[in-house]
């Protein structure tokens, strides 16, 4: 419910992404070959492979690789020069392999486990993780070899963009509470990193169903509460926990979904399928081009606009500025 | 008894003639098995109304109470599902909480709505309003949580205020149905129950009444002398209590035990009337056996009466005649004598008069001959009559008739006022006075002789109407009387219809009284008065038929002193053959009732009422039997009863003779 875009907000961004991607691979005289690996039904994972293949040049290859649940290859579909076939089996039709750097990309957890396991020397890029499932692939003894590159694209904006745009609404408030469990405590760094100026309360719970104690005390102490795209943000019942404490408590909720947003958080800074794409795109151009150092390179996703609901604004009695601006003040920041 | 006998009696006050206990009387209606019907009932139908009505009520309650609590739940549910959306404004999710409280079917519409706009609305709209129920919950983000410790401390109670409305709708029309039904069930409890008391009742009515029913028609048929009614009242074990066995009624049925006793009490009474019906018979037996002597005893006397009189009459008929024969030749030392003779001769007549007319008011063969009498006119009779024997013994006479009349016979009221003015004439000493005085009362004439003279004793008072009862005349002095006056006044006053009262007391005077009904004195007819003539009897032609010579001889002497002509015939043959004689021309026919050889003197006066119509036919008897007196009666004939006083018969002549001469 929180990570499904809608599709409206989608197709208003398809073009947007569209001509993006244009405008970034115009530069770009070599068309790269690419391997994409899906090995789930997730819908937003669909909804990025999609708009990756429209982002796709057409003299260049586009082989779609579906991976069963455990990681070996079971079909591909290739789309390339006949865009009449974008989208249709085409394992008959394999087309010539261009020799100029092919790129592998693995989305979601599933199929980067499976791509990591994978032989090859391909530059690899794993797209659409949560930093939770980047935290967990890291310790895989085969996250880490040196015969390959890797980059890692995280579908969340990084947390310092989320201090902007709540430092853009609430620019009094400073006081930022955080319910966090034990595995968050990579997401805890980064803020804690980011929040330099911050009176930054963290209350770790013993996991995502018992958050009551912990909000009890971190509710009078904050200004804002902020649900971190851990284990509790991606807990349904933990996030609607941290959010009817906040409505409760007259206190808003931020986070790092649209999602969120809509089920009683203030505002996010969220990115699109569209511009994950297209970063996850780039990322692969940089692999391409050559070694990074540590071979892992780790981005989070680029904001791309801000989400505000408005009834909890109101409800809340503030008064907001607009997405635009909010937007343009997030992205301005980077 | 007080309780009515039939169960068909609508209103059955007790007998005043039985009364109560207490008195008063206990007024009862309708019957014993409706009373009895009425006692179970309506305590019955009115608990049976009352649950039911108790019971439908709180089903319909809690039908009421289940209705609205379930469109509240529903409400406060979608309320509670909702806070969190509501606050959020999402409005997918707020339509899935509306979708989802729809699918238990208990509500048909969801409103979900705030004062920022939004409004979700799931369910149909096509019910009519009037048939929906609106449930609503107010949207309160502190009653969904349940987590008023994340407010912060100061904060305001953000949680109180409610930030929406949820509105349930539910549709009625099941519920009525459901009310319908709970209420039609009720009621047919409630005839069901009132059905099955009614059937009990009624079968324990007519349990208790149907023995009370027939112990109360045997207790009327005891009471209209049938005493052979039984009740057949038995236990179920079809055993009656047996005489004396007190323990064991004291288990058994009442009713049982009452017709027990009536029972009982029937066969003594059977046993009692059968004791007093031969009592009864016995008695009966004895009494016509005395009455049967009495009658006898009574025709005896009359018998006894008949021939005393006839007999007796005979010879002081002849004795009388005889005397007045010698009266006018007798010398001065004989005249004494047969002036002694002559009133001894007189009282036995004036008795033997009485005694014949105490037989023949006895023998019943008087009918008085009613007709309006002028008491004015009865009292100038009287006065007339009894004037100079009241100058004579100095008492002074008043009337008051005061215009009135009376109906009845004429001369029996002469007669009896006549005797009663005659014994206040005697009883009043010198310078009395009697009075006779007639009054109206109530519809009736009272009238009235007093006298101021000694008055009659109590003692006395109740025995003067008895024959031969005289006060104050313990020497039988016949001078007073005989005593038999007031005994035929007594019965001649019955024979009028009415009765002698008697008032006294000693020095006080006595007053009779009698009261005969009133009549208009403008309707009483004026007698025609008959001119006395005492012309001479000279010439007069008269036959006399006797079988006594005594007589004959007698009967020739005296009408010879009065110049008469006289022929004597001794038989009524001869005499018969006499009057068919063209030569004979008589004026006067005196016979004998009863002639020699079986002869008829009846037979006699015919012959001369059919061959000498112009003859005066008398017929002279003794004979005063009612069987003769009633035959005499029928056959008008003029009859001189024996003895006949010569002057009498003196009077009778004259009147024919003077009848004749006009002629």
């Amino acid at each position: 419910m929180f990570v499904n875009p809608s599709s409206a907000l989608l197709r208003g961004l398809r073009a947007v992404a569209g001509a993006v991607c244009a405008a970034a691979f115009a530069a770009v005289a070599q068309a790269a070959g690419l391997t994409v690996l899906l090995a789930d039904d997730n819908a937003a994972h669909a909804e990025f492979v999609r708009l990756l293949r429209e982002s796709q040049d057409a003299s260049s290859r586009f082989e779609l690789v579906r991976l069963p649940g455990d990681g070996t290859p079971a079909d591909r579909v290739v789309a390339g020069e006949d865009r009449a076939n974008a989208g249709v089996r085409t394992r008959s039709l394999r087309p010539s392999i261009p020799a100029d750097a092919p790129v592998t990309m693995a989305v979601g957890v599933a199929a980067a486990r499976s791509a990591i396991e994978r032989p090859g020397q391909d530059p690899l890029v794993l797209a659409m993780l949560s930093r939770l499932d980047y935290e967990s692939l890291k310790g895989s003894p085969a996250f880490r070899r040196g015969d390959r590159q890797v980059g890692v694209l995280l579908r969340e904006p990084a947390m310092a963009d989320q201090l902007v745009l709540i430092d853009a609404l609430l620019p009094q408030k400073r006081r930022l509470g955080v319910v966090a469990t034990a595995e968050s405590e990579p997401i805890v760094r980064e803020l804690r990193r980011a929040a330099q100026g911050w009176d930054l309360h963290v209350e770790y719970a013993p996991d995502a169903t018992s958050l009551a104690s912990v909000l009890r005390l971190l509710v009078p102490r904050s200004d804002a509460l902020m649900v971190l795209p851990d284990l509790i943000g991606d807990s349904q019942a933990a996030t609607l926990s941290v959010l009817r404490a906040g409505a409760t408590a007259g206190l808003p909720v931020f986070g790092t979904s649209d999602g969120l947003v809509r089920s009683g958080g203030l505002a996010a800074a969220v990115s699109t399928p569209g511009q994950l794409a297209q970063q996850a795109r780039a990322l692969g151009q940089k692999l391409a081009m050559g070694p990074v150092a540590g071979g892992v390179l780790v981005e989070a996703a680029t904001p791309s606009t801000v989400r505000v609901n408005p009834n909890v604004a109101r409800g809340l009695g503030l008064r907001l500025p607009e997405e635009r601006e909010l937007t343009e003040r997030v992205t301005a920041a980077r | 008894m007080i309780a009515p006998t039939h169960d068909l009696v609508v209103h059955t006050p007790a007998r005043p003639s039985e009364p109560s206990a207490d008195g008063r009387a206990v007024v009862v209606g309708g019957s014993l098995q409706r009373d009895l019907f009425r006692l179970g009932v309506v305590p019955c139908a009115a608990v049976a109304l009352a649950l039911t009505a108790w019971f439908t009520h709180s089903r319909l309650d809690t039908l009421e109470a289940a209705f609205n609590a379930e469109g509240q739940a529903v409400a406060r549910q979608v309320a509670a599902m909702s806070d969190l959306s509501l606050y959020a404004g999402d409005l997918p999710a707020l339509q899935n909480v509306a979708n989802a409280a729809l699918r238990g079917g208990q509500v048909t519409r969801v409103e979900i709505s705030n004062s920022a706009g939004v409004f979700v609305t799931a369910g149909s709209k096509a019910a009519p309003i009037g048939q929906l129920r609106m449930f609503t919950a107010p949207v309160t983000l502190r009653e969904a949580s349940k987590a008023t410790a994340f407010a912060p401390e100061g904060a305001t109670a953000a949680g109180d205020k409610p930030i929406g409305l949820v509105q349930a709708f539910r549709d009625t029309t099941g519920y009525a149905r459901e009310r319908t039904r709970s209420l039609m069930a009720g009621i047919g409890i409630a005839m069901v129950a009132l059905i099955a008391a009614w059937a009990w009742v009624r079968h324990t009515a007519r349990t208790v009444a149907q023995p009370l029913r027939r112990i109360s028609r045997t207790v009327a048929a005891l009471e209209a002398g049938r005493f052979d009614a039984r009740c057949n009242v038995v236990t179920r074990a079809g055993k009656a209590p047996a005489d004396g066995e007190d323990e064991g009624r004291r288990g058994q049925h009442e009713l049982a035990n009452l017709a027990h006793d009536i029972n009982r009490l029937a066969e003594r009474l059977q046993r009692n009337r059968q004791q007093s019906d031969q009592q009864v018979r016995e008695a009966t037996a004895v009494a016509l056996q005395r009455m049967a002597e009495a009658e006898q005893a009574a025709l005896s006397r009359a018998r006894f009466l008949a021939a005393a009189s006839h007999d007796l009459r005979q010879p002081l008929h002849a004795m009388g005649l005889f005397i007045d024969g010698l009266l006018p030749t007798a010398s001065e030392a004989q005249r004494p004598a047969v002036l002694r003779l002559q009133e001894g001769a007189e009282f036995m007549g004036v008795l033997l008069d009485d005694l014949l007319e105490i037989s023949r008011l006895d023998a019943q063969v008087l009918t008085p001959a009613i007709a309006n009498v002028s008491l004015a006119m009865l009292f100038d009779q009287l006065g007339a009559q009894h004037g100079a024997r009241a100058a004579a013994s100095q008492v002074r006479l008043a009337w008051r008739d005061r215009g009135l009349a009376v109906r009845s016979d004429p001369a029996l009221l002469l007669r009896i006022i006549g005797n009663l003015v005659g014994n206040a004439i005697t009883h009043s000493g010198s310078d009395g006075t009697v009075l006779v005085a007639a009054r109206r009362r109530g519809g009736k004439v009272r009238i009235e002789v007093r006298d101021n003279g000694v008055g009659i004793a109590p003692i006395h008072q109740a025995r003067i109407f008895e024959e031969f009862y005289q006060v104050a005349n313990t020497e039988r002095d016949r001078r007073q009387g005989f005593g038999l006056g007031l005994a035929i006044c007594a019965r001649i006053a019955a024979l009028l219809g009415t009765r002698i009262a008697l008032r006294s007391a000693l020095q006080c005077g006595s007053a009779f009284s009698l009261e005969l009904p009133e009549a208009d004195a403008r309707d009483v007819q004026r007698p025609v008065a008959e001119p006395v003539a005492s012309s001479p009897l000279a010439g007069l032609r008269c036959m006399v038929v006797d079988d006594d010579p005594a007589i004959l001889d007698a009967t020739r002497a005296l009408l010879t002193q009065w110049d008469c002509e006289v022929e004597c015939v001794a038989s009524g043959s001869e005499a018969t053959r006499r009057l068919a004689d063209p030569e004979t021309r008589l004026d006067v026919l005196l016979c004998d009732l009863q002639l020699a050889d079986a002869e008829d003197g009846m037979a006699v006066i015919e012959a001369a009422r059919r061959l000498q119509p112009e003859a005066l036919a008398v017929l002279v008897s003794g004979a005063t039997g009612p069987e003769s007196l009633q035959r005499l009666r029928q056959g008008g004939v003029t009859l001189l009863t024996k003895p006949v006083a010569p002057a009498k018969l003196r009077a009778l002549l004259s009147t024919r003779r003077a009848g004749r001469t006009p002629s």
